[in-house]
């Protein structure tokens, strides 16, 4: 398991940060999530917090090196965030995690905003944090079946190559094979 | 942005609009009650429905059972 954290200062209010999140994509800074969508939202009135459920699909959230050893095609990731703003304690936290390859990789992030308490209407605060964790076995397994998989279809191709070539020399009527079966 | 169902992302736009505005407008100045529901009701069937055409549906609901990702509200 790794994690990192980070600190970080928006010179700008907690409420005008929040509102810049849900309208976040798309920015020429992130040209590779794709879609955006809401899955869940529900607001409790007596705590004040709005809580929201978002799922969101990139190219390549995960390693390239997964999708390169685990699949052919484009590689589509799948997010999915969980968040939650709280007015009586001017906190918006949001989690989120990936779902792709996630027997293999656990992916988490969390970002929490809260108005800097130095200048609480002008400044804002992120902290970030991210957790990563890698299955070695499941890893290990991932890589056999996918080059157990490649063996078996280059096999195939051997066994067809092959019946190629026999059905040419037989063509060319290279009689010396059938020779040796009458002997 | 897009919605992950090509056909949702004109319902995303309204929803997204009509969210954006209650959120600035109203729940950042106290006025919790919610809106939108209706928009948001067209909007999360679609998406619903293209999650499950995707095959994306049982990756998403694994992840929501974890203890982290649970609703406390």
């Amino acid at each position: 398991m790794k994690i990192h954290s980070s600190e970080h200062e928006y010179n700008h209010p907690w409420s005008h940060v929040t509102a810049a999140v849900w309208q976040k994509y798309p920015n020429d800074q992130a040209p590779h999530v794709l879609t955006v969508d809401v899955l869940n939202r529900e607001v409790d009135q007596e705590k004040r917090v709005l809580r929201t459920e978002r799922l969101l699909t990139m190219r390549q959230k995960v390693p390239s090196l997964f999708s390169k050893l685990f699949s052919s095609g484009e590689p589509i990731s799948y997010v999915y965030e969980v968040s939650e703003v709280n007015l009586d304690t001017n906190t918006f936290t949001a989690v989120s995690t990936n779902l792709t390859y996630r027997d293999i990789m656990v992916m988490d992030e969390s970002m929490t905003y809260k108005p800097d308490p130095k200048a609480p209407l002008a400044r804002t605060l992120v902290h970030q944090e991210a957790a990563v964790s890698v299955s070695l076995s499941r890893f290990s397994s991932y890589c056999e079946d996918a080059v157990m998989s490649r063996f078996k279809a280059n096999a195939h191709l051997g066994r067809r190559g092959l019946e190629q070539v026999i059905d040419r020399i037989m063509l060319e009527g290279q009689l010396k094979l059938h020779t040796l079966q009458m002997a | 942005m897009e919605s992950i169902g090509k056909n949702c992302t004109p319902l995303k736009h309204e929803y997204d609009a009509c969210f954006n505005k209650w959120y600035t407008e109203k729940f950042l100045k106290g006025e919790t009650t919610p809106e939108c529901t209706e928009l948001f009701e067209k909007y999360r069937q679609c998406v619903v429905a293209a999650i499950k055409e995707q095959k994306v549906d049982k990756m998403l609901s694994e992840a929501q059972k974890e203890t982290k990702f649970q609703s406390k509200i």
